[in-house]
């Protein structure tokens, strides 16, 4: 009966079945050059020869093999010899997209839209049956989306055998973007259309020009801009809906309907309070939701109450009704915020009691609500809200630390002290037992990593229990798994009451799935890199284990090159259970070329013309322009090389700078050639011009500290015509320089943050020797060193201090030339001068000749001022710039118009704005003792002829004022 | 291992007198339904209707997709991690399988023999009608709703035409004491409902290809 069964089979293939019982006489492959090693195949094929032929082995055998994923189609063959069966898979290897290129269209849609818009993944399997017109669809639609209404796709499919790679690039001629035309509105708009269409902004010029060619991204845009156009004229309820987008082909224009209704008119009202315009808008999140319902309404009424008691109407009690609004059309509606705001209260004290575990300030520290503290929080912080918020807080680190029971309590005590409108908040905590782990049972873990696994884990016995520790556990456990080449590792933690009393029990159950190792490392995409500068930056590589941690950090390796646009990462063939995968790389390299402009300023008392009747400057304003051009990857090394040109009242520039990054390989090492050309008034006694060359190389020694070596050609010449001084003493501080110096600088900076620190220090040493083989006139050694450091007094309170030095050492017998001397003062050095006016001056004409030495200290109070971006400092700054290192000295008085060599002090109070690119600074200093000099009224011919009026009495400004960016040390 | 490869030699030409056994099918989302799968299915199915085997191309098709539900079944209960079922419920499973079948457990595995499956391809179906019942119960169960109205209705307009056709002349039982057996069939019915439309919407998100040569 069974035999009868089995004839009734289909045409072309054979039953199985058949040849169950025969014995397996060979196994073979076709063809021969098979995308898995012997090994793998070996232990994918459970068919050996000599084995007995079953159907269901052969199917588990076929399935096997395709589960390595290496194979699009397998067929397998039998040929019947009278001793036995010879099978022979047949198989079709399958190919994993390693490179997606999109080549010819202008963007928008940017490659980033354009490649997520195929679907699909680097790495995956690529059907060309299946996935590719399902990509060129994807295309289509999002090219159509951006106004290419016509566009012709085509793509070209480079397979590479040896690696089962597939290249795949789609070329796009896109046609033309069709444009705007006057929209169609529906609906009941209550707007005429021109206002419409100027709010949409697809028409250019403020909806007087051509229309605009259309974007997917114009297109949401202007139904935004629509939809606002409503809400500031309260239609909070409109409703703005793109219906068609209709397209004309003879004309390539889009013709957008949008249905608009723009409903009733909802006005807010408030009763009982004032609040801004634009904080009521933030309050009440009708205006963010653009409808309204109850919900909104509730939160809203949350939102003010919170306001209101967070400005000290700790009563502070909001209800709201609504009603209707006889000027708001159809269905209009105001909404009453009714507000009792109660009195006025001071939050005078805060205390936590009950706390025997913690210090006291630990507990502090996570609390958000603030005693009232001139001048930022002048009532302090407090609010039902932030209470919850604090006693959630408390409690969180109780249980982290084992104290699972633990509760907190808040009283609130008016009146507090006896005096009216003193608010006290007492948070009462009962820290309840705390647990123990008694013991913990770990399972899954292979014997060789045990050991490994337990270092990772906090939990141990002995220690407090917490589920937030266990949670630290699992994510330790399985980092390491994944950083191993064990991506489907899985963690489950049983917790569980001990017999004693306050201990846990815990079991960590640990899966490790199965392990995979790294095959090959695929890169792709280079056009001009060289490749060893890729692969000289790989932490993955072949028989690794697969580490996404390693993947990871060769990503930000290559991205801190600063020539690719995407590194774009993969695995290849991620679904397949073969041990050994390979690890993809698709590289854009960045454009070669960027071209920048910037604009800027300078204001302050930095003016003053060039005439002898200011030396120590004037308030003035000084603009500056740079236009800057780039060719990064210089050489395919990754190197760039860059141009400036700036411009200023004060200063002329070009530069000329070569950087190689990661120098020869090395991350840690930088090299840098550059060369300029400047003409440069900063300090207003002369003009000169400079040439300069430089040679440096930067290495970090760790993350706080580096060394700079640096050997500096240069080139200083003095404009006669310009310099300020007494012309007897022209000839000499007017030579041209000619200098070869060999300079080296430590840096070591521990400061949280650069921009504003308020922790850590930062010093620096800089020591330079110009010899005198190698140089024209001059000959010295500097040193200039700086120490700033940065300590919080409390939560809100930064001191800041800073020390620099600087010594010239002259080698010669005739002074320096004045490029080559200290110049100093100003808004990063002592604020109590203008720029570069601290120190000795021209005895006639009383200009700054710099000196040879300085000393500065500054010390500043940094404390929040008004809400969280306005701050303030207090300062005080001291010190000079010196004739001589001899000559320093500490003296406040200064002897007569002819004595530099003193500290000058200044005392002062700034204001700083918290920006994006660090805060934004106005300081206010004055200097009692500023020197007072003499010098000269008349012209430069007087001078020289010996007329005109010497011995003028003149006086540094006192009073001095400096704004810029950034803290001043 | 090593004489393995020693005869894992790799063939320049099939022999020729070779013929085509088996080969992939149907590739379900990174899974495989082979050849050999769908005609033991068919066979399965011929034991289940005492008929012969029909190995044409549309019953082919017909068995691919069939197993290709039950590929994305199954797929979806491992991931879910759904328990799998004990020895002993397997055990139990198969006598009831064989009491469906109107036979003994020993008449059936001899049956089944003549089918070309063995007592543990057997206890495998066993094995895998249980998960899937499973499935369905712990997927779709507990988002179905049966309301009053709906036992009412089926009871007017399904239990009670039924029950007079079979028995005209006896007392039809009251919807009291036929409830819960109502509420269990409706359940059921709203359960496998809901699990053709989860079968519907996911092969639409999943990518299945078929490899022709397979239904020649």
């Amino acid at each position: 009966m069974a035999c009868a069964l089995w004839v009734a089979g289909s045409p072309a293939f054979a039953q199985a079945e058949r040849y169950n019982g025969r014995k397996i006489l060979q196994v073979l492959l076709e063809p021969a050059d098979q995308p898995l090693s012997r090994d793998q195949i070996g232990q994918s094929l459970v068919i050996r020869p000599g084995d007995t032929f079953t159907e269901i082995r052969l199917g588990d055998a076929l399935k096997r093999l395709h589960a390595t994923g290496r194979y699009k189609d397998i067929e397998v063959d039998v040929e019947d010899t009278s001793n036995g069966v010879v099978l022979t898979f047949r198989t079709r290897p399958a190919y994993f997209l390693s490179q997606l290129t999109i080549e010819g269209v202008a963007g928008p849609p940017s490659p980033a839209v354009l490649n997520s818009a195929t679907r699909l993944d680097l790495g995956s399997e690529i059907e060309d049956e299946t996935g590719l017109p399902a990509a060129v669809e994807g295309l289509r639609e999002t090219l159509r989306a951006n106004g290419y209404m016509n566009p012709k796709i085509d793509y070209t499919l480079e397979h590479r055998t040896h690696n089962q790679e597939v290249f795949l690039k789609f070329l796009i001629e896109p046609g033309v973007r069709a444009r705007f035309v006057p929209p169609v509105f529906t609906g009941d708009p209550r707007k005429d259309g021109k206002s419409l269409i100027r709010a949409t902004g697809w028409r250019k010029w403020w909806g007087f020009g051509p229309y605009q060619p259309a974007t997917e991204r114009r297109v949401q845009d202007g139904l935004e801009k629509l939809r606002s156009s409503y809400l500031k004229r309260n239609y909070l309820m409109s409703q703005v809906r793109l219906v068609a987008l209709d397209y004309d082909a003879g004309s390539n224009t889009l013709r957008p309907t949008v249905e608009i209704n723009a409903g009733p008119r909802v006005a807010v009202r408030l009763d009982g309070a004032r609040i801004g315009r634009g904080a009521l808008r933030d309050l009440v999140p009708i205006y963010q939701e653009r409808t309204v319902d109850r919900e909104l309404l509730v939160e809203g009424q949350n939102n003010l109450q919170t306001h209101f008691q967070s400005n000290g109407y700790f009563d502070a009690k909001v209800s709201f009704r609504v009603e209707d609004n006889p000027q708001g059309g159809g269905g209009g509606q105001v909404i009453r915020y009714t507000i009792e705001q109660g009195p006025r209260y001071k939050l005078v004290d805060l205390a936590v009691n009950g706390v025997e575990y913690f210090d006291i300030e630990t507990i502090r520290e996570r609390l958000a609500i603030i005693p009232a503290r001139f001048p930022q929080y002048r009532r302090g912080r407090f609010s039902r809200a932030l209470v919850d918020r604090d006693k959630d807080a408390i409690v969180e680190l109780y249980r982290t630390n084992g104290f699972r029971d633990a509760k907190v309590e808040a009283k609130v005590e008016d009146n507090f002290g006896g005096k009216e409108g003193q608010l006290g908040v007492a948070y009462v905590v009962d820290e309840g037992r705390q647990w123990f782990v008694s013991g913990l049972d770990m399972s899954g873990v292979d014997l060789k990593l045990v050991e490994t696994i337990q270092g990772l884990v906090m939990s141990n016995p002995g220690q407090p229990f917490s589920v937030t520790a266990v949670a630290t556990d699992r994510d330790n456990i399985l980092s390491y798994y994944f950083n191993n080449g064990y991506p489907d590792a899985s963690f489950d933690a049983t917790i569980r009451d001990a017999a004693d009393p306050g201990m846990v029990e815990l079991k960590y159950s640990v899966t490790e799935g199965r392990r995979y190792f790294v095959r090959d490392v695929l890169v792709n995409g280079l056009q001009s890199t060289r490749p060893d500068l890729v692969t000289s930056r790989l932490t993955v590589s072949a028989q690794d284990p697969l580490s996404q941690s390693s993947i990871v950090e060769t990503q930000r390796r290559l991205y801190d090159l600063g020539i690719f646009a995407r590194v774009a990462v993969a695995v290849q063939n991620p679904d397949g259970r073969e041990r050994n995968k390979s690890v993809i790389m698709q590289l854009d390299e960045a454009r070669k070329y960027s071209l920048n402009f910037g604009f800027g300023a300078e204001f302050g008392r930095i003016g003053g013309g060039s005439s002898f009747t200011s030396p120590a400057g004037a308030a003035g304003f000084g603009p500056r322009t740079q236009i800057g051009l780039s060719r990064s990857n210089f050489l395919g090394l990754g190197h760039t090389l860059s141009s400036t040109l700036r411009v200023s009242n004060f200063q002329q520039r070009v530069l000329v700078n070569y950087l190689a990054p990661q120098f020869r390989g090395n991350e840690n090492v930088s090299l840098t050639l550059s060369s300029f050309f400047d003409r440069s008034r900063d300090v207003r006694t002369f003009t000169s011009t400079r040439f300069e060359n430089a040679f440096q190389i930067t290495q970090q020694l760790s993350r706080p500290n580096s060394f700079q070596y640096r050997v500096i050609f240069r080139d200083v010449s003095v404009d006669q015509n310009t310099i300020q001084v007494d012309p007897g003493l022209i000839p000499i501080y007017s030579r041209p320089v000619q200098v070869t110096v060999f300079a080296g600088s430590f840096i070591q900076d521990r400061r949280d943050d650069p921009l504003d620190s308020t922790r850590g220090f930062f010093n620096t040493i800089d020591v330079g020797h110009a010899p005198g083989v190698l140089s024209r006139k001059t000959s010295y050694t500097r040193i200039a060193a700086r120490n700033s450091s940065y300590h919080r007094l409390s939560r809100s309170f930064i001191l800041a201090r800073t020390l620099a030095f600087g010594w010239l050492y002259n080698l010669e017998t005739d002074p320096v030339p004045l490029p080559e001397r200290y110049f100093a003062g100003g808004s990063t050095t002592h604020r109590g001068f203008p720029e570069n006016q601290a120190g000795p001056r021209d005895l006639v004409t009383g200009f700054p000749i710099g000196g040879n030495s300085y000393v500065f200290h500054g010390a500043e109070l940094r404390f929040p001022f008004v809400g969280a971006n306005l701050g303030a400092v207090l300062f005080h700054d001291f010190g000079n710039v010196y004739s001589s290192f001899g000559n320093i000295s500490f003296r406040y008085r200064q002897r007569d118009r002819r004595d530099f060599d003193y500290a000058v002090h200044s005392f002062g109070a700034g204001f700083r704005v918290r920006t994006p690119v660090g805060p934004v600074r106005l300081d206010f200093s004055y200097a009692p003792n500023s020197p007072r000099f003499v010098g000269y009224r008349g012209t430069r011919a007087e001078l020289i002829s010996g007329g005109g009026q010497r011995n003028v009495p003149q006086r540094v400004n006192p009073l001095q004022f400096h704004f810029s960016i950034g803290q001043s040390f | 291992m090593r004489h393995l490869f020693a005869v894992l030699l790799m063939a320049s030409a099939a022999p020729a007198a070779a013929e085509v056994v088996d080969r992939i099918a149907v590739s379900v989302a990174g899974q495989v339904v082979t050849l050999s799968d769908i005609r033991r299915h068919i066979r399965i199915m011929a034991f289940l209707e005492r008929a012969q085997p029909e190995y044409g191309q549309a019953r082919l098709r017909q068995t691919a997709e069939l197993l290709i539900d039950q590929a994305l079944v199954r797929r979806e209960a491992e991931l879910s991690r759904y328990p799998a079922p004990s020895i002993a419920e397997i055990e139990q499973a198969v006598n009831e399988f064989a009491s469906s079948l109107g036979l003994n457990r020993q008449e059936m595995f001899a049956q089944a023999l003549n089918y070309g499956f063995s007592e543990q391809e057997m206890r495998d179906l066993a094995a895998w009608r249980l998960t899937l019942i499973r499935f369905i119960d712990y997927r779709f169960r507990p988002s179905v709703q049966v309301s009053e109205a709906d036992i009412s209705r089926y009871y007017g307009e399904v239990f009670l035409p039924r029950y007079r056709a079979r028995s005209p002349e006896a007392a039809a039982p009251s919807l009291v004491s036929v409830r819960e057996r109502i509420l269990d069939i409706l359940n059921t019915e709203l359960s496998t409902q809901a699990s053709q439309v989860w079968l519907e919407q996911t092969r639409k998100q999943t990518r299945i290809r078929y490899f022709e040569e397979a239904f020649k």
